[in-house]
């Protein structure tokens, strides 16, 4: 089968600042895919890599059997979508009409929308269950419910393959167990390629089926979450030594920093 | 707070572009009917549809001065509020506007260069403005990039510091030149718009429509670079080659307009500021919007310009920037945190 993605001796500075060097991996259609590691590690330069935005100095990256390079723009935007880390506009924009953005990669030269693109933007937005917020201003959501906003504009753009920046990050516990099971069930129904940069091991643990763990842009560990998660790699990538046992609900591995 | 963000279709666009035009239309025909010599709305129909070799009284004022000025009026207020409009979206900033930017300012030098180096209006002091446009936004780009890309801040304060050395740098050249027309260029600094011919118009109006035409051709992947430029990109948008497209286009414009009618300042802040609030911020609908109502707002501000005082008339600069640097003060309060 042909994978998503395909990263062969990747390597990418900025400057004289190695970021990623001799990364390479291979990400199946169909996985849910963490990439984690400490902070520089290289995790969102690879997203950028992925994406296109950033081009790797050294080394190949393709897309579902293609090079990133024999994309067109609007051919790569209608295969990839990016849920960015969240921000709100400076100008006010409503639900609806962010996630109809989405559609700009399946739209004519003035950017118009035709009665498809309607419907499907009201799909994105019913399957992150927003339907009752569809017509508020972006702002006055919550960060949960922005968070959905963003994912639901990156569904929109029926991409095979979803990239998400830390997309966690600034939710509480409640909203982060939201936003995972979304992404979970949309992978699954969808049959979407997910690809999560994550700083929190133990929910990625829950979600991914498959992991990368970077340190100062190389590979430390590549495999399942249990092949992943071992003392012995964290105490690598992290420098510190935590404890790993069984989460009491399932066969994936739980982290616990130790007192002392 | 509710929002006007009822779906941008194609019959919206055209719904809320007729009613600007008529707008425009009809503050064109008040800025024909009053003045100094009272015509009358009427009698200033009768003339503008009797053509120029009309004989009615007061047709050769209309057809001489008020509507010229009127159109001149138009067309500077479309290209400084679409102006205004492009400089927020590509900036992320709703405070950037031509004149507070120092744009108007860099046209303005090169505009008075021109003048005194004795070029013709056309094509001399536009290339000229063209350039002085061009240089500011250059150096104030420079000045804000670098670690904190075109934050908020660091581009207000680079667009002041670039403008009050652009008045500076004004002054020097009018004190050194000693020349006799002093005082038009003076007038003309505080936005004068002054006598201009129909073939003059038609220039600019060829110079500027098809400005505007790429600004709406752009217009959607504006909306989507307001969420983000990496967003942008991965939604197919090549955001670079959009970036230097309205970057040009939106100074061109604005310097062959400020080469005709000097510092009308805060345009560009005013109108957007009250089309977004009215019509929600998708720009394929604020950039027609931006355009038409923008020339009305600005031939009724010349309007009042030359009818308020009770001899002469003072330069329609005064009366937007009467109206617009109070909202700039209330916009720049209600974005502190």
């Amino acid at each position: 089968m042909i994978p998503a993605v395909a990263g062969t001796d990747l390597s990418f500075a900025y400057g004289r600042q190695a970021v990623i060097e001799n990364l390479s991996l291979e990400i199946a259609e169909g996985d849910f895919f963490a990439v984690i590691g400490p902070n520089g590690s290289g995790k969102t330069t690879l997203l950028r890599l992925i994406l296109g935005s950033l081009a790797p100095q050294a080394g190949d990256i393709a897309v579902f059997g293609r090079p990133l390079a024999g994309y067109r723009r609007r051919e790569l935007a209608r295969r990839i979508a990016l849920v960015p880390q969240g921000s709100v506009p400076v100008f006010s924009f409503a639900v609806e009409e962010i996630v109809r953005m989405g559609r700009a990669p399946h739209l004519g030269l003035l950017g118009f929308e035709a009665a498809e693109d309607v419907d499907q933007a009201a799909r994105a937005i019913a399957a992150v269950g927003l339907d009752a917020l569809a017509r508020r201003p972006l702002d006055q959501l919550s960060g949960g419910e922005q968070q959905r906003v963003w994912i639901a504009r990156a569904l929109c753009q029926q991409p095979r393959l979803m990239l998400l920046d830390e997309p966690t990050a600034a939710l509480d516990m409640g909203h982060q167990l939201q936003i995972m099971r979304l992404l979970a069930r949309l992978r699954r129904e969808r049959r979407m390629t997910v690809v999560m940069v994550s700083h929190d091991l133990n929910l990625a643990a829950m979600f991914a089926t498959r992991m990368l763990l970077l340190n100062n842009g190389r590979m430390v560990c590549s495999g399942t979450p249990k092949e992943v998660l071992q003392p012995a790699h964290i105490r690598t990538a992290y420098g510190c030594q935590v404890l790993v046992d069984r989460h009491p609900q399932g066969d994936f591995p739980r982290l616990t920093l130790p007192v002392r | 707070m509710t929002c006007p963000h009822a779906h941008v279709t194609p019959m919206r666009v055209l719904t809320v572009s007729a009613g600007l035009s008529l707008l425009l239309a009809l503050s064109v025909v008040a800025a024909v009917s009053f003045g100094s010599s009272e015509i009358g709305p009427a009698a200033a129909w009768r003339a503008i549809t009797g053509g120029p070799g009309a004989e009615e009284a007061g047709a050769a004022i209309v057809w001489r001065l008020r509507l010229p000025r009127a159109l001149l009026a138009a067309i500077s207020g479309a290209s400084l509020s679409l102006g205004g409009l492009v400089f927020q979206a590509l900036l992320r900033n709703p405070l950037a506007e031509p004149y507070i930017l120092g744009i108007s300012g860099g046209s303005a030098i090169g505009a008075i260069t021109g003048i005194l180096l004795g070029l013709a209006h056309f094509p001399g002091v536009s290339l000229f403005a063209f350039a002085g446009a061009l240089a500011t936004l250059g150096l104030i780009l420079a000045m804000s990039a670098g670690r904190s890309l075109f934050q908020r801040d660091a581009l207000l304060l680079s667009g002041v510091m670039v403008n009050a050395f652009c008045a500076a740098l004004i002054m020097f050249l009018l004190t050194l030149s000693q020349d006799g027309r002093l005082h038009s260029i003076l007038f003309w600094l505080m936005g004068n718009l002054g006598p201009i011919g129909f073939g003059q118009l038609g220039l600019l109006a060829a110079l500027v429509v098809p400005c505007f035409a790429a600004i709406f051709l752009l217009a959607h992947p504006m909306n989507l670079m307001l969420l983000g430029r990496e967003l942008a990109a991965s939604s197919g948008v090549p955001v670079r080659v959009v970036t230097i497209a309205l970057l040009v286009a939106a100074s061109l414009m604005v310097s062959v307009t400020v080469s005709h009618c000097g510092l009308v300042g805060f345009v560009g802040l005013v109108v957007p500021h009250l089309l977004r609030m009215r019509l929600g911020s998708d720009h394929r609908l604020l950039v027609p919007a931006c355009i038409l109502g923008g020339g009305a707002f600005v031939v009724v501000c010349d309007l009042l310009a030359r009818v308020l005082p009770e001899q002469g008339e003072m330069p329609a600069g005064v009366i937007t920037a009467m109206i617009g640097a109070p909202l700039f003060m209330y916009l720049l309060r209600r974005s502190r945190p």
